[in-house]
């Protein structure tokens, strides 16, 4: 039971820090968009 | 004015578009550079150094009766009186009774540590003001003597195998004692066992402890084979 | 004290000597219009077209998603450690806080560390994720300097060259080579090379020594010349199997300051405009010399609260003296002056002795060369700081004297105006918000090491350290726990990229201009005049931000040593 919620609070963790990661990225993307307007 | 001169010639085509053909390469040079620079280059690397350097790519060691005693660049613990002591070491390792807290353990060549405190915390100068007693006390100086820095002071790694000459020689009469030899052979031992800087000028002068008291071992060792 | 000068004086001769060697091959490489086999077959692989052009946005995005490709990959493989083979003591994998954070700090040339070589990483890994993001990380910085440098030097047109061309370039003519020979230099000097994990010693005197040992010297290579930092081991260059000797320690300053010195040649020989280039090699030594003059003076002179216990701090033929707490006897305090100096202007990140143990005074001299993160700056990206405030102070002047600002004669104007203040705000935004952050959340307390203003320093020195993608840390400070992990992570990203893409597109914008001769009013930008205004905006622009922020923690500290307070 406990091996499960460990392993539960890291997949629950992975998803979150490569969402972060993505996000960053994906904003980064963006804002090079957004410097091509100014 | 500035000479003209063309710096690269024309490009075949220029791309505006951020993203077009970006897939590909994008994933194929992480997984290539991984392979290129991660793994190719240092196990290219380690195969031409362990065949020019074997013995300092494999860590230096000092081998004795086909075990190894020890790293001619790595420090250890001295606490004889017979043997020279090296610099204070503030690497911990896990408590014996309890995996799960750390207690002090100098030169753990596992855990490479420092205090990390800052020049106003009590907690070091309650250190200092207790290493500077049991050095004293240690080497018998009077109680007003002045002590070498680098023999109070812990090193930034932990496992810092050197000592500094001056503290070499307020050593050299308690480690004759205990050996029962005249001070000025120790301190021949001590010279013998001094670096000086490199190339002339890079660094400081250097006692290495491990090999300082190897050969004051070895000597010993001949001495009694001698009889 | 004259031994000591004489090193100085010595190693910084030869850095001057190896600017122009390394300066000249720099610039063949990023303008040579001759691909070699092994590039043509990399870019075949790759799939990619060596002879596209691409435009300043085109560049920016293409580097900003390999870099994002190679920190995933970067995290999957620390996530599976414990899956992958090479890990004879079974150290597990990192969480996933944790491998984020070292993933974004390699992929950033951070190289900050809330782990522990020796107990967090095996071999493999210290290979496959963190020699391997070490040598893009530095190529990425590099290659992005060359696009720039490009950029400056072309007109009329929008194209400002081919990352992935610059990308390969940098690491097959450059990094590979050089790391290559540097590495097998350190193994004769002491450092280990193998894929065993670790070594058993039984000591003098009876106890159990475990040496760990791995492939050490091909990461430390990498590790200085791309201006990484991250160490193998915890206490990183302080550690013997790091830095065994003076001259291991005399080749990784070099190490950390040629690239950083040589763009200058390379930018004066793109531009050509040879003087620009040594103007600008002028302006950063006369604030490196600066700095490293203070930390020197400071740490020679010791801990004034250690001379009533009867230690003896004095410099004599016999031992170095000094503030010798946190530091390496082989290296004294002259050779690690020097090294605190440079590892933290070339923002570099590795120690080779505990920078929370230096002198307050002494301490601050690696926080302020953070803050300012251009004296040499990084590999790439501390050049083109310095740009970023030579564009600055040319638009300063420009107002000030009431003509339109100029640089390598183009205008400047409002739009490069903004790109430039986005990339200095960024960095400031970065450091005091986090810091301000940290400060208000309670659990900080119980991750530093020391009370009072040196406790406030840790934080401050951590998202300094992670804006500037420095690395290095005042180490007492408890890092890995979730919320500094994803802070800190943040501000290394924030701090690497948020501060290069505007000032790609700085480049973009003035490589699509026109040059406009020179007239009496133009203000030249390669005379000692101009190099002492732009050292004077950096200082005030530097001190106005960050002067509140450094009296609550070292120069506060400062004065209470002065007056004997202890916490």
């Amino acid at each position: 039971m406990d091996r499960n919620n460990t392993n539960l609070a890291a997949t629950m963790g992975d998803l979150i820090f490569v969402a972060v990661t993505l996000l960053f990225f994906v904003l980064s993307a963006g804002f090079i968009m957004a410097l091509d307007r100014i | 004015m500035h000479k003209e001169r063309t710096i690269t010639h024309a490009p075949a085509s220029i791309s505006h578009s951020p993203f077009k053909g970006v897939t590909r390469p994008v994933l194929v040079s992480a997984v290539f550079f991984m392979l290129v620079t991660g793994l190719a280059y240092p196990l290219v690397t380690t195969g031409v150094a362990n065949i020019l350097f074997p013995d300092q790519a494999q860590g230096s060691l000092i081998v004795e009766n086909g075990q190894a005693i020890g790293s001619r660049v790595i420090g250890q613990y001295f606490t004889k009186p017979g043997y020279f002591h090296g610099r204070p070491s503030a690497t911990s390792g896990t408590d014996p009774n309890d995996p799960s807290k750390t207690v002090d353990q100098p030169y753990n060549a596992a855990a490479s540590g420092a205090s990390n405190q800052g020049v106003i915390s009590k907690k070091l100068l309650d250190a200092f003001a207790e290493r500077t007693k049991t050095y004293r006390e240690e080497n018998g100086l009077a109680a007003d003597a002045r002590v070498p820095v680098d023999a109070v002071t812990a090193s930034g790694s932990g496992l810092d195998p050197h000592i500094s000459v001056a503290n070499a020689r307020l050593q050299a009469a308690r480690v004759a004692k205990a050996r029962g030899l005249p001070e000025d052979k120790v301190l021949d031992f001590v010279d013998q066992n001094t670096s000086g800087p490199q190339l002339g000028v890079l660094g400081d002068q250097r006692v290495n402890v491990l090999e300082l008291n190897l050969a004051l071992d070895a000597a010993a060792q001949a001495h009694r084979a001698a009889q | 004290m004259v031994q000591d000068i004489t090193q100085f004086v010595l190693i910084l001769a030869v850095m001057t000597g190896l600017v122009v060697v390394l300066g000249k091959w720099m610039t063949h490489l990023f303008t040579s219009p001759t691909h070699n086999i092994i590039e043509r077959g990399t870019y075949g692989i790759l799939g990619v077209n060596p002879a596209e052009g691409m435009s300043w946005s085109r560049y920016g995005m293409v580097l900003l998603l390999s870099n994002a490709a190679m920190m995933l990959l970067g995290y999957l493989m620390l996530r599976l450690q414990e899956y992958l083979p090479g890990d004879p003591l079974a150290r597990g994998s990192q969480t996933p806080d944790l491998a984020f954070n070292t993933a974004a700090s390699f992929v950033t040339n951070t190289n900050w560390q809330s782990y522990s070589g020796e107990s967090s990483l095996s071999n493999f890994s210290q290979m496959a994720v963190i020699t391997f993001l070490m040598m893009v990380s530095a190529a990425t910085g590099v290659a992005a300097a060359g696009a720039f440098i490009r950029g400056l030097s072309r007109k009329n047109t929008a194209d400002i060259g081919n990352y992935w061309v610059d990308f390969t370039r940098v690491t097959y003519r450059v990094f590979l080579p050089i790391c290559f020979v540097m590495a097998l230099i350190y193994v004769w000097q002491g450092m280990p090379q193998t894929l065993n994990a670790d070594a058993i010693a039984a000591t003098l005197e009876g106890a159990k020594q475990q040496l760990i040992i791995g492939p050490v010297a091909s990461l430390e290579s990498i590790k200085h010349i791309g201006t990484n930092g991250g160490g193998f081991f915890a206490m990183n260059a302080a550690h013997p199997f790091e830095n065994p000797t003076p001259l291991t320690n005399t080749l990784h300053i070099l190490s950390m300051l040629l690239i950083p010195s040589a763009l200058t040649y390379v930018f004066g020989a793109m531009i050509l405009r040879r003087r620009q280039g040594w103007a600008f090699f002028g302006a950063f030594l006369v604030m490196f010399l600066g700095f490293l003059v203070l930390v020197y003076g400071t740490e020679q002179a010791g801990n004034p609260l250690l001379t009533p216990l009867g230690v003896d701090q004095t410099q004599t033929a016999l031992q170095a003296g000094g503030n010798m707490e946190g530091k390496e006897l082989r290296f004294g305090i002259a050779q690690t002056s020097l090294f605190v100096t440079t590892t933290t202007a070339a923002t570099t990140g590795s120690v080779d002795a505990m920078h929370s143990s230096l002198t307050p005074l002494g301490g601050l001299v690696p926080i302020a060369e953070m803050m300012l993160n251009n004296v040499f700056g990084g590999d790439g990206v501390g050049f083109i700081n310095l740009v970023t405030y030579a564009i600055l102070t040319v638009f300063l002047v420009g107002m000030m004297i009431g003509r339109t600002p100029e640089f390598l004669g183009k205008k400047v104007e409002a739009r490069e105006m903004k790109y430039v203040m986005l990339a200095v705000l960024a960095h400031p935004f970065s450091i005091l918000g986090f810091t301000a952050l940290a400060c208000l959340v309670p659990s900080t307390l119980e991750s530093l090491a020391n009370q009072g203003p040196h406790g406030f320093s840790e934080v401050l020195y951590a998202y300094t350290s992670g804006t500037a993608n420095n690395g290095s840390a005042f180490a007492g400070l408890n890092a890995n726990t979730t919320f500094f992990n994803t802070t800190i992570g943040l501000a290394m990203l924030i701090g690497r990229y948020l501060t290069l893409l505007p000032m790609l597109a700085v480049a973009g914008v003035l490589a699509a201009k026109k040059t406009i001769p020179e007239g009496p009013g133009t203000l030249s930008t390669a005379t000692p005049l101009f190099t002492g205004l732009l050292v004077f905006v950096i200082l005030v622009v530097g001190g106005l931000t960050f002067l509140p922020a450094l009296a609550l923690g070292p120069i506060v500290e400062h004065l209470m040593m002065l007056g004997g307070t202890t916490f």
